[in-house]
């Protein structure tokens, strides 16, 4: 009877040390993951700005002649179908529309931003400009590189663009190799 | 007989509660360890992610510094603005005896990156047909950067108009204050 009560508070303390371990454990844990998430928000606000950057841009697109829009405007010229009346102080005719134009602005702009190659930093990246009320596609996504398995950090961010009464997204989605 | 007895038993259990004891202080010792020797391995990668951070946000500052800025405008930076500072040759002044660096950087970079085309740096003989203003420094790059608009004003048949393109602000900071 003796030894299964001493037994029992050997048992006891085992649980407590175990107890205060598995504490000691999780607090680490909770710190380590606390201080890696950092980088992530970081990034993900540096693409935040590269869509505000991107949708102030001048494109080569007038509407009306000698009126050049930028990327913002041009996304709501699109929308409601717009053809441009003059590209960069020369006749456009009516083989260039808005969105064709946006389109062109857009797949320039990124080729330049994030270059994806072989080795390189940017393993890919995909954006896409699509109504928020049905998730219909705008213009066709632009994406660059193979968007399968993003082992690094993959990031993301997208901003908000009104045409009328209607919400339209430009949304952005990076995957950084490691 | 049986005090001595007794009092085996006794030393026997305070050389348990000593070993005990011992263990315990060991164990929270080696844990103690084991955490400082991770948080100092990872002290430098701290430190140069604060660094980072903080020229991160230093790049954030000066795009919105009224002496940069196009119109307001968020994230834009003024050309012309930059094509006049660049006669600055200086980066520091003095200030109560103490030499200090203007905005806290030791040099400026703006280079465009769309529409795309081979590096021009401006002066004021090729301005605006150009593509990189550096101010306070030679170097063609620097550690942290942002993008940003590269803003001018335009005339196109008598119209007025704004033209951003894409650029990118790069600074290296300075060690003054």
């Amino acid at each position: 009877m003796r030894l299964n009560k001493k037994a029992q508070e050997e048992m006891v303390g085992f649980v407590l040390i175990v107890v205060i371990v598995a504490i000691i454990a999780v607090i680490f844990l909770g710190i380590s993951l606390r201080n890696s998430g950092g980088d992530v928000g970081d990034e993900s606000e540096k693409i935040g700005s590269f869509i505000d950057v991107v949708s102030q841009t001048t494109t080569k697109c007038e509407i009306p002649t000698a009126h050049f829009q930028d990327v913002g405007n041009l996304i709501s010229k699109c929308s409601q179908g717009k053809l441009c009346d003059g590209c960069d102080g020369e006749t456009c005719g009516t083989t260039k529309s808005a969105c064709e134009v946006l389109k062109n602005t857009l797949t320039e702009a990124m080729k330049s931003s994030y270059v994806v190659s072989e080795g390189s930093y940017v393993k890919y990246y995909n954006l896409t400009l699509y109504y928020e009320l049905d998730n219909e596609l705008l213009i066709e996504p632009i994406i660059m590189g193979p968007q399968d398995n993003c082992l690094g950090d993959l990031l993301f961010n997208e901003r908000p663009v009104y045409s009328g009464g209607e919400k339209i997204k430009l949304s952005l989605e990076v995957c950084f190799n490691n | 007989m049986s005090a001595l007895l007794n009092n085996k038993n006794g030393q026997l259990k305070i050389q348990q509660m000593i070993f005990m004891l011992l263990a315990v202080t060991l164990f929270f010792i080696l844990v103690g360890l084991f955490f400082v020797s991770y948080k100092a391995t990872n002290l430098q990668k701290e430190v140069a992610s604060l660094k980072k951070d903080k020229a991160d946000g230093l790049v954030g500052r000066i795009s919105g510094n009224p002496e940069f800025t196009f119109e307001g405008k968020s994230n834009a930076i003024d050309a012309d603005k930059l094509m006049i500072l660049q006669t600055e040759n200086k980066y520091t002044f003095v200030e109560n005896g103490r030499r200090k660096a203007f905005w806290g950087v030791e040099g400026i970079i703006v280079r465009k990156i769309y529409p795309l085309g081979e590096d021009i740096e401006c002066t004021r003989d090729n301005y605006p047909d150009c593509n990189l203003i550096k101010l306070f420094t030679n170097e063609n790059s620097a550690p942290s950067s942002s993008f940003v608009s590269w803003c001018t004003k335009k005339n196109f048949q008598g119209v007025n108009y704004d033209k951003c393109e894409l650029a990118e602000l790069m600074i290296k900071e300075s060690e003054l204050e």
